[in-house]
């Protein structure tokens, strides 16, 4: 396979030492089969060791190599070099977030809202072991299979221009999150995080920009979910004012 | 650590953002618009002078070309939300979900309909 070189424009941050962020240059040869992570693994190898990012299954699963590629955030583990346009590769931390090194950012903000939304099944009274496992039909696995497909990424936080401006926005993979465990017929906490979301630090900034959607690697489709949610959100509110006695509260 | 800055001209960098902020300017202009609808009425219920007086006024060259960019920013900002309408899908008429081209290519055609309708009416079978 033939290989070339291609020149890495990589942002650099020493917080020990630098006021402020740098970009480095660095020639790596590139074959058809390179992935961004792959050269950056490259760079840390044989040419910087002090270059500083996150990775760790390289197959797209694990959600850690998320970095900001000539301006759009993408899983660094599924980008071919070669499919990449212009002449210098530019990488970024993801955007959106302060960055702690390099290419490492921090990310404590979307972990509180990730818990926030209570992303595990709700029970109001746990059934015995003995009952066995709760069953779910094919159609009811459907109603929320897309979300679940969530890696935790957070690439849709770094694409949105809402979270950028306004941080208390819950933010897409939060919302997508919250989605899926409200859709789960084996969940009873529905109004709970329903409640969560429609505060003011919940999901009523998003403007539907739709980028969320654009680059999940998933394929969540995190606005479609936070769209419907709004539809919930409101139905759960109009119920509580007409029939206030019916409405769980 | 290095805290999160957002870049001026954000919005320039990606033809997603651009085309979304003109959809929200275009809320703005489509606003503008209906204040320019409701002098108009004003105007009219003020008696035959006054509405002619505006109707002079608004084929002012320069009111022509307000009204081609009001006109056009508003046809931005109906077009990008006819685009989404299929996207989300809160409320499921069919059983799978709508594709989102046929969602815009529905919402388009009814709304080139309904505006056939109105010109009609207000034009008389022109």
């Amino acid at each position: 396979m033939a290989e070339r070189e291609v020149v890495f424009r990589v942002h650099r941050y020493r917080p020990e030492s630098d006021r402020g962020p740098t970009y480095q240059d660095y020639r790596v040869p590139i074959r058809d089969d390179t992935v961004v992570l792959d050269a950056l693994n490259h760079i840390k190898d044989t040419l910087d060791p002090t270059l500083t990012f996150r990775w760790s299954c390289r197959m797209g699963i694990c959600g850690s190599c998320g970095m900001n590629v000539n301006g759009t955030p993408v899983l660094t583990c599924g980008v071919f070099v070669k499919d990449l346009r212009g002449g210098v590769v530019t990488v970024d931390p993801m955007a959106n977030f302060p960055v702690l090194k390099d290419l490492v950012v921090e990310f404590d903000d979307f972990m509180r809202k990730l818990q926030g939304v209570k992303p595990f099944l709700i029970r109001k009274e746990d059934a015995p072991l003995s009952a066995g496992e709760y069953r779910q039909t094919p159609e009811q696995v459907e109603a929320y299979r897309q979300q679940s497909m969530c890696i935790n990424c957070m690439l849709c936080y770094s694409a949105c221009p809402v979270y950028s401006r306004t941080d208390h926005f819950l933010g897409p993979a939060a919302s997508a999150i919250a989605y899926r465990y409200i859709k789960d017929s084996r969940d009873e906490g529905a109004d709970e995080r329903l409640g969560r979301i429609s505060t003011k630090t919940g999901i009523w900034e998003c403007t539907f920009v739709g980028e969320c959607s654009v680059v999940c690697p998933k394929d969540v489709d995190p606005a479609a979910a936070i769209q419907s949610l709004k539809v919930l959100a409101s139905m759960r509110h109009m119920r509580r004012i007409l029939m206030p006695k019916s409405a769980s509260r | 650590m290095l805290p999160w800055k957002r870049p001026a001209g954000w919005w320039l960098r990606n033809p997603r953002y651009f085309l979304f902020q003109m959809r929200e300017v275009g809320g703005v202009f489509a606003a503008l618009y209906a204040l320019v609808l409701l002098w108009q009425l004003r105007e009219f219920s003020q008696g035959e002078l006054a509405y002619a007086t505006f109707l002079a006024f608004m084929g002012t060259p320069g009111m022509f070309v307000v009204n081609a960019v009001m006109f056009a920013f508003v046809l931005v900002h109906a077009i990008t939300w006819f685009a989404l309408i299929g996207k989300a899908q809160p409320v499921q008429l069919t059983k799978e979900p709508i594709p989102w081209q046929k969602a815009f290519a529905g919402n388009l055609v009814a709304w080139v309909g309904i505006s056939v309708v109105v010109l009609y009416l207000i034009f008389g079978g022109l």
